[in-house]
Formats: C-alpha cells, sequence, structure tokens
C-alpha cells in the first residue's frame, strides 16, 4: 500500500491555485491562480519559500504555467486571452514576449518536450501551436479546430512530436504533424463529461484522462495498430469531479479531485492471465486540502514527491512511499 | 426588447415557521446549515427580465433545496418560469454567485434545473458546474454588471 505525507504547506495565494508546474531540475516551482499573480517557490533550509511574484502582466486569472524544457522560460495562460512567456535572466523574470491570437480565456499552454514548439488552447474551442525560434520570437504555425467546445488542456508526448488535447466536449484528442500540417489522428470518446486533463506515461505508451464524469480512463497503444484503445476506466473512486491527474516515473498514477482527496493508482497483477490491464487504487488522503484539487503533478526528478494545488488557496508538498 | 414570458404568475412566497430566534443567540447550541437558511439567501434574487425575485416567481423554492450540513453538500435547484427560458444560465449563475459569497466553503454547492423544467436542462446543468467557465464569467465585466444587478440589496 501506499501512503501520502504532508510535508509542506505553501501559503501566499489569495485565491484559487488553479496549477503548479516544477521546473525540470525540481528546485523551482511556478504556481498560478485567480489572483492574477505567478509565485515562483524554492527550498530553502528545509523550507518552501517565494522567491518572486510574476504580476502586472496578466489582467485575469493565470488558468496556467509551464517551464520550458531547459527551464529558462515560463509560459502563462490566462483568463484575458494572452499566453505571457517569462524568462529567468540572472534571477529576475523578465516577460520577453505576449502571445496574442486567442479570441478569449486561454485554459493551458505546453511545451513540447524539445523546446521548439508551444501549444496552447482556450474556450474559443481551439489548439494553437507556436514555433519557438533561437531568438525567442513565437510564430504560430497552425490553429486547430477539431474540438466542438473548449480545450481545457494540452499535454505533449514525451517521446514523439505528438500532442493531446481534452475537452468541454467531453474528448480528448491526438494530433500529429506531417510535412508542416498539423491534423487530428485519434479521438478518444468514452468520458460522459468533460475531459479536464490527460497525462502520458514515460513510455508514453500509454495515457490517462481525467474527467467530471468522476472516472479516469487509461488508454494503451495497440501494438498491432499503434492506436490508443481504452485499457481500463477506473470508477467508484472519486465522488465529484476530477480536475488533474499525472504519470509518475515510477508508473504511479495520481488524481486531484473536487471531492478534496488526492488518489494513487497502480497497475495490479494479472491474476486471471487474460492479458487485461488494471489499475487500484493504492492510497487517498480524503481531505487533503480545505476545497477542491486543481493540480496534482510528481516531481521531476524524485519519483516520490508531490504537489498540489487547491481552491484553498494553498499549495502543499506530499511524500509519497510504497510498501509491498 | 420583448419580454419572454410578459405575464408570469407571481407567487406569494411559503409561510414557514422560522427558528426560534432564542436559540441563535446560544453560542453553546450547534447551528447547521437547513434549507430554510439557504432559501433566505436566495429568495431576494431579482429575475433578469422582471422587477421580481427569484421567490415571486416560483423559480426558488423552498422544497427544491437540500442541504446536509454533515456531509458538508448542499443542491440547489431552480425552475425556470417557462421551458425556454434563456435566462435559464444567467439565473443560475445568480444563484451560484450569492451562494459563494454566502455559503461556508466547506460546502460542495451544486445549482441545477429542476428536473424536466427546461428544455436544455442537461447542458445549463454541466456550465453551472463547470467552475472555471464561472469563474471566467465573473471576470466578464458586462456579465458581472448583470449579475450584480439582479443581486443588488440581496
Amino acid at each position: 500500500m501506499g501512503t501520502l505525507t504532508e510535508l509542506h504547506v505553501l501559503e501566499g495565494h489569495r485565491e484559487t491555485v488553479w496549477h503548479c508546474a516544477w521546473s525540470p531540475s525540481g528546485k523551482s516551482l511556478a504556481t498560478c491562480g485567480a489572483d492574477k499573480e505567478v509565485r515562483i517557490w524554492q527550498e530553502l533550509g528545509g523550507k518552501w519559500k517565494c522567491q518572486a511574484i510574476l504580476e502586472d502582466s496578466h489582467e485575469r486569472t493565470i488558468r496556467c504555467c509551464e517551464w520550458s524544457p531547459c527551464g529558462r522560460m515560463l509560459a502563462t495562460a490566462s483568463f484575458d486571452a494572452t499566453i505571457c512567456v517569462w524568462e529567468n535572466i540572472d534571477g529576475e523574470f523578465e516577460n520577453i514576449a505576449t502571445l496574442e491570437g486567442h479570441e478569449n480565456e486561454v485554459k493551458s499552454v505546453a511545451w513540447a518536450p524539445n523546446g521548439k514548439l508551444l501549444a496552447s488552447s482556450g474556450r474559443d474551442k481551439s489548439v494553437w501551436i507556436w514555433e519557438v525560434s533561437d531568438t525567442r520570437d513565437f510564430e504560430c504555425i497552425s490553429v486547430l479546430h477539431e474540438h466542438s467546445q473548449d480545450v481545457k488542456s494540452v499535454v505533449w508526448h514525451p517521446t514523439e512530436e505528438m500532442l493531446m488535447s481534452t475537452g468541454y466536449d467531453d474528448v480528448a484528442k491526438l494530433f500529429k504533424e506531417d510535412d508542416d500540417d498539423w491534423y487530428c489522428t485519434e479521438t478518444f470518446s468514452g468520458h460522459e463529461s468533460t475531459v479536464w486533463q490527460a497525462a502520458f506515461d514515460p513510455t508514453g505508451n500509454q495515457a490517462v484522462t481525467c474527467s467530471d464524469d468522476k472516472t479516469i480512463r487509461i488508454w494503451a497503444r495497440d501494438n498491432a495498430s499503434s492506436k490508443f484503445q481504452n485499457a481500463c476506466t477506473i470508477s467508484g473512486c472519486h465522488t465529484r469531479c476530477v480536475y488533474s491527474c499525472h504519470w509518475s516515473a515510477d508508473d504511479v498514477i495520481v488524481t486531484g479531485a473536487g471531492d478534496d482527496a488526492i488518489r494513487t493508482f497502480r497497475k495490479s497483477a494479472d491474476s486471471s492471465g487474460s492479458g487485461a490491464v488494471s489499475y487500484t487504487m493504492d492510497c487517498q488522503v480524503l481531505k487533503a486540502h480545505g476545497s477542491d484539487i486543481n493540480c496534482v503533478r510528481w516531481h521531476p526528478k524524485d519519483a516520490s514527491v508531490l504537489v498540489s494545488g487547491s481552491d484553498d488557496a494553498t499549495v502543499k508538498i506530499w511524500k509519497y512511499t510504497y510498501q509491498n | 426588447m420583448s419580454l419572454e414570458n410578459p405575464n408570469p404568475t407571481i407567487f406569494s412566497g411559503v409561510n414557514v415557521v422560522r427558528k426560534d430566534i432564542h436559540n441563535e443567540w446560544d453560542e453553546d447550541t450547534a447551528d447547521p446549515w437547513d434549507a430554510l437558511e439557504v432559501y433566505d439567501i436566495i429568495k431576494d434574487i431579482k429575475d433578469p427580465e422582471h422587477p421580481l425575485t427569484l421567490e415571486q416567481l416560483n423559480v426558488a423554492q423552498l422544497d427544491n433545496i437540500e442541504v446536509d450540513d454533515a456531509d458538508n453538500s448542499m443542491i440547489v435547484r431552480f425552475t425556470p418560469t417557462i421551458p425556454h427560458c434563456t435566462m435559464a444560465t444567467l439565473i443560475g449563475l445568480c444563484l451560484r454567485v450569492k451562494l459563494l459569497r454566502s455559503i461556508p466553503p466547506r460546502f460542495k454547492v451544486e445549482v441545477i434545473i429542476t428536473p424536466g423544467t427546461h428544455s436544455s436542462e442537461a447542458g445549463i446543468n454541466k456550465q453551472l458546474a463547470d467552475k472555471e467557465r464561472i469563474q471566467a464569467a465573473l471576470e466578464n465585466p458586462s456579465l458581472c454588471e448583470v449579475v450584480e444587478g439582479c443581486l443588488q440589496g440581496v
């Protein structure tokens, strides 16, 4: 069984925390939310302290923040219809670009693992792909109108140039590029309400999606067709909307939900011999926060450390241990 | 602008026995939230279309509110005056905002259409349950102004 132990509570945000992102080294943490601020936190002498506040750039809620793979840049997506890119220049964060184009609320932003592409999505039902030049210019190279409703999130495949998006239209979609042309290759149907987020496993052969239908679904790539198939659906654990999911390097799935709980799931041994994939809940913290949990993320270097952000305006850092 | 429902039926409100006030002053008495308390909070919200309250229009009804104080949850159902009412989402938004401001954050609040009373029930319920859309709506100045108008003095 697994155990989650609360290590630190990071206080400072005045309203809902929507998103948390570890820097690639795991030494810094960026958090953002309804107070229109981004906070950068670092551990000093065993305590997590706010080292910088990025403010006055967005006029509305900051829904998402993500570090570039090199760790020098941070992209922030806001309900004010813009994306800001910040660069860490000798410890000071400078706003180096404002990306305009979305009609209204931008809800998600994600850097491709090679750092050369940035994806964003929003209320205008579109997914945008931006090319990042060496001189830090950002040029939109594709606008994808495949979803019929708001696109809640985007996430890149860990090893291949592929992007997954999730939406209010109850589906997730996968996009690929062919000769500079981006197109939708797969649609993941099955969820019965909004799909809030998705995450790939470290190999990229499996993905997890979480939904307002209170379930999470695991999708596994079929060897023959290389298409993703719904391998299993986990229901009966969450009692409210599941807002966030993430997959660790140790193959543990974590979820954060509107029932204030954090849960972890592990693959169970295949006892039937049928080859069917099944996952079981291995840990749950029922009152992990005082309100809805909007984001959960594993530490990039230490798969036993987890961060969570909540409507209760706090960010928490957790230690995960597992005993067979 | 012509009104969607120019002649709504006006109700006089419920005749309910309020709680014994004396106990309210006793700090040793636990005072759990109940449906009546929630009803009192929302009944005077004004309809976006008429100078009437949700109580007068029977949009809000005591029997359509369920509160489980121990479980920290409540369900508030509202009944649009006509099944095609285009104001239903806006009324739901006003209810959400009012409850957000008045109910302790420990409560999970669901605002939904009374089953069977609106042609787009599922769609409106989904929108009202999406807190991201609610938050975005509240950052929209023109929408915010309408909501504040309905909540004025309430």
